[in-house]
């Protein structure tokens, strides 16, 4: 009897954890069941290619070519999203941009949302397609669709049916060549912001201090990199006085390589050009890929961190903590944060922008740049959509300066925005943290915020809060990394892709860990050989000489 | 002839057959049916010309995943994580459960089962906050502690060295009070009339421990180590992910935060295939070995 039940058991235990560890394999199994009925799926999808011209004439008849709204009588199309998060975006749904969108287009919308990537591979895997879609896939699985037939070149019907897009590729041949897949064919739509300066490229994060704080202490703003140091040991030394608290944060840096928050603005000052919004790499002024991460140069700024941390001035933390835990700290109300790069400056007076340092090494500071964002596959057109065209009517009319301008900032309703009587775009002075509310649908869909387009007639309201954060950058202006120094956002080809990808992990990892560590425990003079040495051994030259050619090739597509 | 017995048998007992069907039915459909994805391994695969027609590549994925540099950090990363893991892991819930059995107080019994096996309904994502919460470098509770006291803060979280203590011992907390419900309920089979026979004869809390219930539990404890021995190489991915940072990652890179960094987020579906594959041809090699070794030994195996 007792065997009996023991065998039970057993047998319960070991069903229970072959189900369990079946489970925690999951990812691909799902994949593969259906993928199971693909083979099917892909005999009707090529039928449906075939009947695509009969499709064709029935979507044109409803058409107008010019004017609003869209088609003549309402259609419904299947617009495919990434769900955002209900707390801090709303339901696609209830975006009044959205609404207004639709009224105008005269198309309605049936959102089908993806919880997440996984989600949207699935889809992906089972072609299983929305008839368009807004920020749903990545470049290899738009390509891949792409191959398989199963979107709609966009760049065929642009001319004709969205003038905005076909004059905007027209004017910028750089972007076209981020955009433009290997076949020379357009499958997706971008989502641009432009607001570059001449040298043709724009800010990332800005450099604030606690200008209060300097008050109290009798100091002036900093503007050299010794400078700077004296005063965060003035602020760490006067903790619990005055307005500065007990546990005070002298500099807080988010790890190293970080594009927002890290230091890599702090490694600029010492005329060091890195950036890692690129895999990292830079361009030279010879139009040559360059690594300045493995560059000796990068020691003496490094040293300077290091010893910041040593005497405590940037907390070790800062190299453990989660992107969440970030910016908990910077914008916390509590302030206990001296100094930090940061995407946007606080609106509540606790700190200031201030300008580069100088490093008094002889050379010029640098500030990180980035060139005009083109953010791709914003807007897909599959295969299943019946109306191509008035879907591709409806991209140009996302493109409209009016419409772009309002996806981004808010609706023109005297609170977000105005129209000017000389045709301006206003942009009035909301409180920041209505921003989410009034444009949820920023870079998640094709709005064209080119420099002809809308970024030329954008004007800010005299004194308001988001002017004043527009004013204060204006100080980088003339130490930016020029457009030219980036690296391009280009899509690989096919045959480099996944190697660029693969030896990007380890590299990224390794300068990762090792800067980490120098940061922690020191040793950077003696480690620098082996830390040169193991990205050697990890493929840099491979590296470096792959995104050359990628470069090279893409920049020939265009010109 | 075999099989004529075999068919009246299921006729014999067609309820038991029926009660079975279920999770038979189960198996096939999400194990086994899905196992011809495992052709992806071989391919370049590509979801428009599918299983059957995608371009086939033979073990290229495989010599992608041995050649990486990573491999030589993320293999042995992965086994002394799940080995410890399992060292650590596995005899608590035996010593929890042999501890409650011998609580004469129901009430207090109930209690501390139910206060072990609460942390394990806490979630991944919690319970990583709440490691951070306190062994935080300077807000952590530890290190507040160590700080009034006139000790250093140590850096816990973001020392190789401790991630896993970290990692294995906050995993052993959640999970032993759950792990234990199997032992206490093996151990309410022990025939009680063994044990009054023990204490007529004078024998103390140990030697029955040692003479009546661990032989009972024998079986089931070689049952659940098979078991554990076939997952050495599968470490959880979520909570590794969620403790790993820059500091950290020489010792908690496992494979499959690797794969997840490498071929997941640009889609190489051939490729993370491939690595599962060879996980899981290690994990079935260690199952089947370990089978094999106690059934010489202690003439008990699953298989």
């Amino acid at each position: 009897m007792k065997r009996k039940i023991m065998a039970l058991l057993m047998a319960a235990a070991m069903g229970a954890s072959m189900v369990l560890s079946a489970c925690s394999s999951g990812g691909e199994t799902t994949q593969t069941t259906t993928a199971a009925a693909k083979e099917t799926a892909a005999e009707t999808k090529n039928t449906a290619g075939e009947s695509k011209a009969e499709g064709e004439t029935a979507g044109s008849g409803l058409l107008n070519e010019t004017g609003y709204p869209i088609v003549n009588e309402p259609i419904t199309l299947k617009v495919g999203v990434k769900a955002g998060s209900a707390a801090l975006d709303g339901p696609w749904a209830d975006y009044d941009w959205i609404k207004a969108l639709q009224e105008q287009s005269g198309i309605n919308f049936e959102f089908v949302e993806y919880a997440d990537n996984e989600a949207v591979s699935l889809m992906f895997a089972s072609r299983d397609y929305p008839d368009i879609s807004f920020d749903v896939g990545n470049d290899k699985q738009i390509k891949e669709a792409a191959e398989g037939g199963d979107l709609y070149a966009i760049d065929e019907y642009m001319e004709q049916y969205a003038p905005n897009w076909y004059k905007y590729f027209q004017d910028n041949p750089r972007s076209k060549a981020t955009v433009t897949s290997a076949d020379g064919h357009i499958y997706s739509l971008p989502a641009v912001w432009d607001e570059t300066k001449e040298s043709g490229s724009s800010m990332r994060d800005v450099f604030v201090i606690a200008t209060p704080w300097l008050d109290e202490l009798g100091l002036e703003i900093p503007t050299t990199t010794n400078e700077f140091y004296e005063v965060l040991k003035a602020f760490k030394e006067h903790a619990g006085e005055g307005s500065i608290p007990e546990n005070v944060i002298p500099l807080y840096i988010y790890g190293i390589t970080n594009n927002v928050g890290g230091a890599l603005d702090l490694i600029n000052f010492f005329g060091v050009r890195v950036s890692s919004h690129r895999y990292c790499v830079t361009m030279d002024d010879n139009e040559k890929v360059e690594f300045n991460f493995a560059n000796e140069d990068i020691k003496e700024p490094l040293k300077y961190i290091r010893k910041l941390v040593e005497e405590g001035l940037v907390p070790v933390e800062c190299f453990t903590d989660s992107n969440d835990e970030y910016l908990a700290k910077i914008k916390s109300a509590d302030n206990y944060v001296g100094a930090c790069f940061s995407g946007v400056n606080r609106d509540d007076g606790a700190t200031t922008v201030i300008g580069v340092l100088d490093s008094e090494n002889g050379k010029k500071p640098m500030k990180r740049g980035i060139e005009a964002v083109v953010t791709r596959n914003r807007f897909t057109i599959y295969k299943n959509c019946e109306y191509p065209e008035a879907a591709v009517r409806l991209a140009n009319l996302i493109a409209e300066p009016e419409w772009s301008i309002q996806g981004y900032f808010g609706m023109f309703d005297g609170h977000f925005m105005e129209k000017t009587s000389d045709g301006k775009f206003m942009r009035l002075g909301y409180p920041m943290d209505e921003q989410r509310k009034s444009s949820g649908v920023v870079t998640r869909v094709s709005l064209l915020c080119s420099k002809e387009n809308v970024m030329n007639n954008l004007v800010f309201e005299e004194g308001s809060n988001w002017g004043e954060q527009m004013k204060e950058r204006e100080i980088y202006d003339d130490y930016l990394i020029p457009g030219k120094n980036c690296y391009p956002n280009i899509m690989f080809s096919d045959k480099n892709a996944s190697r660029i990808s693969e030896l990007y992990t380890d590299i990224k990892s390794c300068v990762d860990t090792t800067f980490a560590d120098w940061m922690i425990n020191g040793g950077i003079d003696e480690g620098w050989d082996a830390y040169i040495a193991q990205l050697k051994d990890y493929g840099l030259e491979e590296f470096l000489s792959l995104l050359q050619e990628e470069r090279d090739s893409a920049m020939a597509l265009v010109q | 002839m075999r099989n004529k017995k075999m068919l009246l048998r299921i006729k014999k007992h067609w309820q038991l057959y029926l009660l079975l069907l279920p999770a038979v039915l189960y198996v096939a459909v999400f194990d086994y049916a899905p196992m011809y994805g495992l052709l992806g391994a071989f391919e370049n695969f590509k979801p428009y010309l599918g299983y059957l027609r995608s371009e086939w590549v033979g073990f290229l994925h495989f010599e992608r995943f041995f050649s990486t540099n990573a491999f030589a950090k993320i293999v042995p990363n992965t086994i002394k994580l799940s080995v410890y893991s399992l060292v650590a892991g596995f005899p608590i819930p035996i010593i929890l459960a042999l501890c409650l059995n011998y609580v004469p107080s129901v009430k207090f019994k109930k209690l501390v089962q139910n206060i072990t096996y609460a942390p394990h309904f806490i979630s991944v994502v919690v319970l990583v906050s709440m490691v951070n919460v306190f062994f935080g470098t300077n807000n952590g509770l530890i290190n507040g502690i160590r700080d009034s006291l006139g000790m250093d803060r140590i850096l816990f979280i973001g020392d190789p060295d401790i991630f896993r203590h970290l990692y294995v011992w906050s995993g052993v907390w959640q999970g032993m009070g759950w792990g234990s419900i199997i032992y206490i309920s093996a151990l309410s089979s022990v025939d009680p009339g063994l044990h009054e026979s023990a204490i007529v004869d004078g024998a103390s809390i140990l030697q029955r421990i040692r003479y009546i219930d661990i032989p009972t539990i024998v079986p089931v404890i070689v049952t659940l180590l098979i078991l554990d021995a076939g997952k050495v190489m599968s470490v959880g991915f979520d909570k590794v992910f969620l403790m790993q940072n820059s500091l950290n990652l020489s010792a908690s890179e496992v494979i499959a935060t690797y794969v997840y960094k490498r071929g997941l987020l640009n889609a190489e579906y051939g490729y993370s295939t491939a690595v599962g594959l060879f996980n899981s041809v290690i994990n079935l090699i260690l199952l089947i070995t370990v089978n094999q070794i106690s059934k010489k030994v202690s003439d008990i195996g699953i298989l």
